[in-house]
Order: C-alpha cells, then structure tokens, then sequence
C-alpha cells in the first residue's frame, strides 16, 4: 500500500496493513521531525511533493523490492504539509517470512526514497528563517 | 515551441511561482531548456547543475527531446524522509 496524504501517520494501522499469517517478521521504520540539525534548531518543517510522479516512484519502489526480496506485505506512508517537532513524516513497515528480508528490504526502501522520490522538505529554523533542504546544492 | 515547467521547493521559491513557461526552438533537448532556464531566470544559475527534469513524471535524460504536451517539471534534489 502506498500513501501520500497530510494526516498524521497511525504507526499502529501501518503495522496492521503488513500484518499475515504468512509473515514471520514485521519490520517498522518511521522517520521523524529532527529538533536539531548540525546544532541548529528547528521549530516545524513542511514537506511538498510532486505527487503523480511520487506516488508512481513509491510504486516503482514497492515493485522492486517484492522482486528482490521474499515479501509479504509492504507500506509506505509519507506525510506531507506541515509537522511539528518529533512527528512521523514517512512510515515504511515490510513484512516476510523472514527477518533477514523485511530488515535489508526496509532499509533499501528508506535509502532509495531519499534518493529519487520527488518530496523535498523545508526547515522552518527556530530564528524564524526558512530553507529547502537540497542535498548538495549550495543554498 | 513553448513549454510549461513544473516547480518545485527552492525552484518554485526562485520565482515565486509553482510554474511557468518557456520558448524553446523545435528538437529542444533537456540540456538545452536547462541553458534557457538559466538564461532566462539567472535566478537559477547556482543550482542549474544540480537540477534534473522530468518528462511525464519519470526522470529524463540530458539528450532527450522536448515535444509540445509534454508534462515538464524541474526537479531540485530531493530530500523526503
């Protein structure tokens, strides 16, 4: 299942969407609202997407896994607009027969979202300035 | 031609504006919208090497040909998660 939307991520009802009787394993990762970032704070971030193509990435993401590992189940929810502090803004949960795949999937997911999905997160600083985070990109 | 782009984050805060348009001559490639771009709105000189563009919401190559009714955004690096 994938998800784009600007609720707040139920961790529990990610989880139940892996859940199986086929499953031995059921692996979780949520990121969160970071406070500080290279000792500087930050009040809230907002997140944007370019949605089509981000929802058809996530698709591809989904794809390429169940190829690579033995997967039973798979989630990824990624929240957008505006968190606070110490909020999940994207859930992954992964469910296998065995741990060892939902483990190297769930963390191939994760990495591999943050390299090619279009979703792009703002810092609102705590000074009240604010910035895109672009990874290598001079700001 | 003319071609709408899409932007996005610090692209779309470049202008102020989550789209416009830009007048490419036919048989335009990537490269050469991103050489326009950069022409057109100096605004995106420092982060012009760091862009890529999508085509119909799948990431196109540097040489790829532009044509008209094609979905086109600009796509600063990314940072979901």
């Amino acid at each position: 299942m994938i998800q784009l939307n600007y609720d707040p991520i139920d961790s529990s009802a990610v989880i139940e969407s892996v859940q199986s009787p086929e499953a031995g394993a059921v692996v979780l990762f949520l990121g969160t609202t970071r406070e500080f970032t290279a000792g500087r704070q930050t009040e809230s971030l907002d997140y944007e997407s370019y949605g089509e193509m981000a929802f058809r990435k996530l698709e591809e993401l989904e794809q390429e896994a169940r190829q690579r590992w033995s997967l039973t189940e798979l989630t990824i929810v990624h929240r957008l607009g505006h968190l606070g502090i110490g909020e999940a803004s994207v859930a992954i949960a992964v469910s296998a027969p065995h741990r060892k795949d939902a483990f190297t999937a769930g963390q191939w997911l994760i990495d591999t979202l943050k390299e090619i999905v279009p979703i792009w997160k703002k810092e609102n600083w705590a000074d009240g300035t604010s910035q895109w985070v672009h990874p290598g990109m001079p700001s | 031609m003319r071609i709408k782009l899409k932007l996005f984050a610090a692209a779309r805060q470049a202008v102020n504006q989550d789209s416009l348009e830009i007048e490419l001559t036919d048989g335009a490639t990537i490269t050469d919208l991103k050489n326009e771009l950069v022409k057109q709105f100096p605004q995106f000189e420092s982060m012009r090497e760091h862009l890529l563009v999508a085509i119909d919401a799948e990431y196109a190559k540097e040489d790829q040909v532009l044509m008209p009714g094609f979905e086109v955004a600009i796509i600063p690096p990314v940072s979901g998660g």
